[in-house]
């Protein structure tokens, strides 16, 4: 029997499905909900208008789900690169997309849970001990080389990477089980 | 998220709620939001398509006069060395602290072949900061493609610095025409094997030289070559190893982030 085709009612199921944990995946990589919002509307506008070039079965909710995300990295990637959404898709389909108002802004980062996010990593980071926070700062935040990182700190590169391995690990086991409730990612 | 029975009853209530221009600016839930663009995307994709608008003798003669303009553009244009180049960044859309580069080269299609069935192009532009020479690198597969620009380095919190912007040599696309993961990069001249490791699947490839006439257009560095995989599916490429003619590893490239081993070996 063939298989039936991906086409805009198939696609609009998926989108009910899986929109509201590519909201939360796209908001916690984004930090910002309007932003978060646009791509999601992106992601979708693309997805409709390669529907032909998928393969899959459409019937296969995690398989249409895996190639949704796949488009959702991509679009992601362009917005961080270019510090802004791309929206030709959506510009393409004529849809605007919703604005969001401040106090929207704050719910949509509360169902992404980035207030938990920020308050476990600035726990997590406030329980380490101030040589491994520092050295985890300069290689994490500031991206610094292991050879500047131990200049900085005065100690040797292997003391430095420990450091940052040590205090990497403790924030890790912090924030273990710390997921928002909607985000999973095929 | 909300079923489609409550759709409409949420669509009327969210509708033309959007902040401009509303004075009892209710709030409205994630659901709801998600509602009004899904109600937004799907009426779109219900209407016809703008082809179908035209009748069908207006449609002959819209096509007839873009093959006389098109066709020998495409024609005229199939093998030149010059690029697209990416649009204007506006200013708007850069990070606070923006640094802008000394120079910025055009850009210019650096090799091309075809990877299991699928044809691919990459292109190329090179940015001079002060200390640094970045280079962007595009690929371009058919209905799409990814890749960076060269001119977005920052000084500000969020942003790239020039350092990091020239350390981004390898990058990755998702091609959801393909359904594959390409990863590609220009690397230094002495690069001639590449080790890629993705989640669940890796893949080795040779380097190839970009094309020197562009090279030199483009003010590209000198003997710079290019490496193109494709991996089955959707994949993150954590890792990129390019090794020159011996084997010893030339660089490490991690999250496309890419720098010269120490002695031991790690980055």
């Amino acid at each position: 029997m063939a298989r039936p085709r991906l086409d805009a009612d198939r696609l609009a199921a998926a989108y009910e499905r899986d929109a509201r944990r590519l909201l939360v995946f796209l908001t916690r990589r984004t930090y910002d909900a309007q932003l978060a919002v646009d791509l999601v509307g992106e992601t979708y506008a693309r997805a409709f208008e390669l529907r032909r070039r998928f393969d899959g079965d459409p019937r296969d909710a995690d398989a249409l789900a895996a190639w949704v995300f796949g488009i959702a990295r991509n679009v992601l990637g362009e917005a961080l690169r270019r510090g802004a959404a791309e929206r030709r898709a959506l510009r393409r389909a004529g849809v605007q997309g919703p604005l969001l108002a401040a106090e929207e802004l704050v719910r949509i980062e509360e169902l992404a849970a980035l207030g938990e996010l920020r308050a476990a990593v600035a726990g997590a980071l406030a329980e380490l001990g101030a040589e491994q926070r520092d050295a985890v700062r300069l290689r994490i935040v500031e991206e610094l080389d292991y050879a500047d990182v131990a200049g900085r700190l005065g100690i040797s590169e292997q003391a430095a990477r420990a450091r940052v391995s040590r205090g990497l690990r403790a924030l890790a086991a912090a924030l273990d089980g710390l997921g928002p409730p909607a985000e999973a990612t095929p | 998220m909300s079923t489609s029975r409550d759709r409409d009853a949420i669509v009327a209530e969210t509708r033309g709620a959007r902040p401009a221009g509303r004075d009892d600016a209710t709030p409205r839930d994630p659901d709801a939001i998600l509602v009004e663009l899904g109600c937004d995307l799907h009426d779109a994709w219900r209407r016809p398509p703008r082809r179908a608008r035209l009748a069908g003798w207006r449609r002959s003669v819209v096509v007839a006069v873009a093959m006389l303009v098109v066709v020998p553009t495409a024609l005229a244009t199939r093998d030149v060395v010059w690029a697209p180049a990416p649009a204007q960044l506006p200013d708007s859309a850069r990070l606070p602290g923006a640094v802008q580069p000394r120079h910025a080269g055009d850009q210019v299609y650096i090799a091309g072949g075809t990877l299991r069935g699928v044809a691919w192009r990459l292109s190329a532009s090179a940015c001079d900061y002060a200390a640094v020479r970045a280079v962007g690198v595009f690929l371009t597969v058919p209905g799409g493609g990814g890749g960076a620009r060269c001119d977005i380095a920052s000084d500000g919190v969020g942003g790239v610095t020039p350092k990091v912007l020239a350390e981004r040599l390898v990058q990755t696309y998702f091609d959801p025409v393909a359904g594959r993961t390409w990863a590609f990069g220009a690397l230094p001249s002495g690069a001639r094997r590449v080790d890629v490791v993705a989640t669940g699947a890796r893949a080795t490839v040779s380097t190839a030289p970009a094309d020197a006439t562009a090279v030199g257009r483009g003010d590209l560095p000198a003997g710079m070559r290019v490496f193109v995989a494709a991996l089955a599916g959707a994949r993150d490429v954590p890792l990129v190893t390019a090794r020159d003619a011996s084997g010893d590893v030339l660089l490490l490239c991690r999250e496309g982030r890419c720098r010269t081993p120490n002695p031991k070996g790690t980055p």
